[in-house]
């Protein structure tokens, strides 16, 4: 009997449901082969047609048709279908290539060609559209002349990619049976009859897990061992895992035999619920993160994770347990994504009667977390101020070092300490790195030696580090709520009794220990919970500092704790938070979290985000019911931005006040410092009209370049100034910028009403503090 | 007669001079006046058709010798008793 390969059929459907002519370059190009493969396949097609008297019609500048009538074609389609020995497919086709060069030392193109049943052009561009996956996979590949193809790399790229080509392939692919045979002479009895022994498991061998099993041996017997068993740790079963090491093998190979044959187990217990569960949660996951963030490359993402959800519900399935030696870090290190994705499994899996449980969704959050990090927008380019008192030669070589190892970021200066205290007072700046004690109220101060060490790269780096995950953490939180409908108090959350506040400066542990106090007390949590987050804080950093000057601290579910519950320490005076990477905080919550569906952090992550209420936290007289009435309202209404207001502010004359009221917009990018000598430069053409009545100025100049966003500010002077005004003595100043004439107008408008209220400027006056101010502002 | 046209004038024809037209606005509103207010800067404020221009008193005299309107002058943008009296005064020579 005649049979024809699987792109031969391909192709005579191809042809039949063109009416038109086709040509060889088209057909090739289709099928992802090369011209003269069609060629080949076109004339075994020719033979094949003669059975039913028909014919293939060639006409040189047109290509190619078949010439029959449509009864006759749907007899052929019956025959090719019921009866064809199956040939590879593009993608079954580079798998066979990748894996033939994984099983062997040496391989020539010819080679590929006979196993391949392709031309040999068609070997040469498999092989090189197979390279770029080998690099991914950490594997180098060698063409040496006279002697062939071969692959270079560590052992266990070796069987990380072995096993990954292998799990792609479909159970009934021919590829299976051909890399089989290319190991022929290895067999895997003695290891099955080995492995049964000692676990005193009946195991069914499928085709996917003897061929993992063949290449265990064959690798073994070529004296290519493992010495590095952890990329298979993380998905072991603990009990085969201890029986297998009765066989004898090193460590390392002791825990990939033990992956094997986990997953086999796995694969070959019934699927009881449908095929596209993992598939569909994946997409349920996908579209709730996608409304947070742009997910960029979503078809990526939706492979990956179906592939692991699939096996997750399988082992759930099958009360298969995964140790995932990562939990804890994970949990520690993208605590607002973890939450995030258990929130949105939980709410998921019921639908699906399922239950995963931590370690399942410590490994989805890791999914779902590098896309998230890899799909906000990285316009974030940190900015760098160089403080250096050093001899021009000193300070240019740290200037040309620091933009060496670190390009991502613009870097200012070197100044000197004064210019760089008049730089700040303009502009702002990410990171402080300076040679000589330099003291400002900006957290982030690095101090090096001039001629930066190793250490010092590092440490800046984890720096920079840490300011991008404080940037990815606000930009989630910020998204994360626009999704949420309700909005939380802090007094929904935490219950009054659990509020401390304290004016005492604390060492930071001893902070942890007294802000978990009252907790310990109602029985909620033992000592050695509050210890537990200690030694957290202690191993992965600061990380828990979400939101600045806000430290989150927790400890797992199991290290001691009866019950949800939530406590907040409020430090008048700020500390310093963690041993490594310190940060200032003046905020320390703790959550306590028994019960896998409870969101306390990521609700309390988001009130404390909320500007308003960190200025809260800086209040002197801050009170525990104010802290209860913290709201994540986000307040529309809000006239001037928080950062735009200041209270008490020492100027010497009016100019000194404009530059200060101008420069809070400065600061926050929203104009440049041009703008500022503008307004300045007004009052000395045109006088001081921009006194608009006793005691108050409305500094602005019109319309231009130095804007970027219409806005405002205003401050309150500690000594009144005189601008030469019938209006004068001025003692509140606002600054106006806008981008047109018209896109102010509501706002100054509103702001205009309240000015002409009796007494409210007295009230601005009035303020001691800057929240105080922000409220009647806004209010 | 025609709505008067009253522009309100500043340094740059967008902050302080808007206040004063919503000042304005709200008054006449008040007193179920009618009139075309806009604002305008003291650079053109000469070139913008209009009948009355209300100016503060730093820059009225940078264009009381030109002006071909009269110009009423308001020492406190915010005080309503201020700009009320001189926008009724105006009315009143509108009466006359």
């Amino acid at each position: 009997m005649f049979t024809l390969t699987k792109r031969q059929i391909n192709i005579i459907e191809l042809m039949i449901q063109s009416d038109d002519f086709l040509t060889a370059d088209c057909l090739a190009k289709k099928l992802n082969v090369s011209s003269r493969t069609i060629h080949n396949d076109i004339h075994t097609i020719e033979l094949f047609l003669k059975n039913y008297s028909i014919r293939m019609e060639k006409t040189p500048s047109k290509g190619m048709r078949l010439a029959a009538e449509r009864g006759s074609i749907e007899k052929i389609l019956n025959d090719v279908h019921g009866n064809h020995n199956r040939d590879l497919d593009y993608k079954e086709r580079r798998i066979l290539v990748y894996l033939t060069l994984l099983l062997n030392e040496k391989v020539s193109y010819d080679m590929l060609c006979g196993i391949c049943h392709s031309a040999k052009q068609t070997a040469v561009n498999d092989v090189n559209d197979v390279e770029q996956t080998m690099i991914a996979d950490g594997l180098t590949l060698h063409r040496k002349q006279g002697y062939g193809l071969y692959l270079s790399g560590e052992e266990y790229r070796f069987r990380l990619a072995f096993e990954k080509l292998v799990y792609a392939l479909d159970s009934r692919s021919p590829v299976l049976s051909e890399i089989r045979k290319q190991i022929g002479h290895v067999s895997t009895e003695e290891l099955k009859a080995g492995i049964q022994e000692v676990t005193n498991l009946e195991f069914k061998y499928d085709a996917v897990t003897d061929l993992l099993m063949a290449y265990f041996v064959y690798r073994n017997s070529l004296n290519k061992v493992l010495t590095d068993g952890n990329p298979f740790r993380n998905y072991l079963d603990t009990n085969i895992e201890s029986s297998l090491s009765a066989l004898q093998y090193q460590e390392a190979e002791t825990l990939y035999l033990c992956k094997i044959i986990s997953n086999s187990l796995v694969s070959q217990l019934p699927l009881s619920r449908e095929q596209n569960v993992g598939e569909r949660i994946a997409g349920e996951l996908i579209e709730k993160l996608d409304r947070i963030q742009k997910i960029g490359d979503k078809e990526t993402l939706r492979k990956e994770l179906t592939v692991h959800l699939d096996s997750a519900i399988s082992r759930m399935d099958n009360n298969v347990s995964v140790r995932n030696d990562l939990l804890e870090e994970i949990r520690m290190s993208i605590p607002l994504l973890y939450e995030f994705t258990k929130k949105e499994i939980i709410s998921i899996e019921k639908k699906y009667g399922l239950e995963f449980n931590e370690n399942e969704i410590a490994y989805i959050a890791m999914y779902i977390s590098s896309a998230f990090e890899s799909s906000i927008n990285f316009e974030f380019k940190p900015k760098v101020l160089l403080v250096c008192t050093f001899g021009m030669a000193s300070s240019q070589l740290l200037k040309s070092r620091l933009i060496t190892n670190l390009p991502e970021c613009e870097i200012e200066g070197p100044l000197s300490i004064e210019q760089a205290k008049q730089y700040l007072q303009k502009n702002s700046a990410d990171l402080i790195i300076t040679t000589v004690l330099f003291e400002t109220d900006n957290r982030n101060i690095l101090v090096v030696n001039p001629l930066l060490s190793i250490q010092e790269i590092n440490a800046i780096r984890s720096s920079l580090l840490q300011l991008s995950y404080k940037n990815s953490c606000q930009s989630f939180i910020a998204s994360y709520k626009k999704e949420q409908n309700t909005v939380l108090a802090i007094k929904d959350i935490v219950a009054e009794e659990n509020i401390q506040i304290t004016d005492k400066e604390y060492h930071w542990k001893e902070a942890i220990q007294v802000a978990g106090q009252p907790l310990i007390k109602a029985g909620s949590i033992t000592v050695s919970y509050v210890n537990r987050m200690i030694r957290a804080v202690e191993e992965y950093g600061p990380y828990m500092v979400l939101v600045e000057g806000v430290a989150f601290v927790h400890a797992g579910n199991n290290d001691g704790i009866y019950e949800d519950c939530s406590s907040v320490l409020v430090l008048k005076k700020p500390i310093r938070f963690g041993d490594r990477n310190v940060k200032k905080v003046n905020c320390i919550v703790v959550i306590g979290a028994k019960n896998k569906d409870d969101t306390n952090l990521l609700n309390l992550a988001y009130i404390f985000e909320k500007q308003k209420n960190r200025l809260l936290l800086e209040k002197p007289t801050i009170t525990v019911r104010e802290v209860l009435e913290m709201n994540g309202s986000i307040g529309n209404d809000e006239l001037i931005h928080c950062d735009h207001t200041e209270v008490n502010v020492d100027c010497s004359d009016w100019q000194d006040a404009i530059r200060a009221v101008g420069n809070l917009l400065v600061k926050t990018g929203d104009i440049e410092y041009g703008y500022v000598e503008k307004m300045i430069q007004a009052v000395k053409d045109m006088g001081p009209y921009i006194v608009l009545m006793p005691g108050f100025a409305l500094a602005h100049f019109e319309p231009c370049a130095e804007v970027r966003n219409t806005s405002v500010s205003l401050i309150t002077l500690n000594k009144p100034v005189e601008f030469g005004s019938v209006n004068d003595p001025v003692n509140v100043v606002m600054c106006l910028a806008c981008t047109d004439k018209s896109s102010h107008i509501s706002l100054l408008s509103q702001i205009a009403e309240k000015l002409l209220t009796e007494g409210y400027l007295e009230r601005l006056a009035r303020c001691t503090d800057r929240w105080q101010l922000y409220q009647i502002i806004n209010e | 007669m025609a709505n008067p046209r009253i522009q309100a004038v500043c340094g740059f024809g967008c902050g302080s001079s808007l206040m004063l037209r919503m000042k304005i606005d709200s008054i006449l509103k008040q007193h179920g006046l009618e009139a075309f207010t806009f604002t305008g800067d003291v650079g053109t404020c000469l070139a913008n058709e209009c009948d009355v221009i209300f100016i503060s008193n730093e820059l009225a005299e940078r264009i009381a010798d030109r002006a071909r309107v009269p110009i009423v002058v308001i020492n406190n943008f915010m005080n309503t008793k201020e700009v009320e009296q001189k926008v009724l005064d105006y009315y009143k020579t509108l009466e006359q």
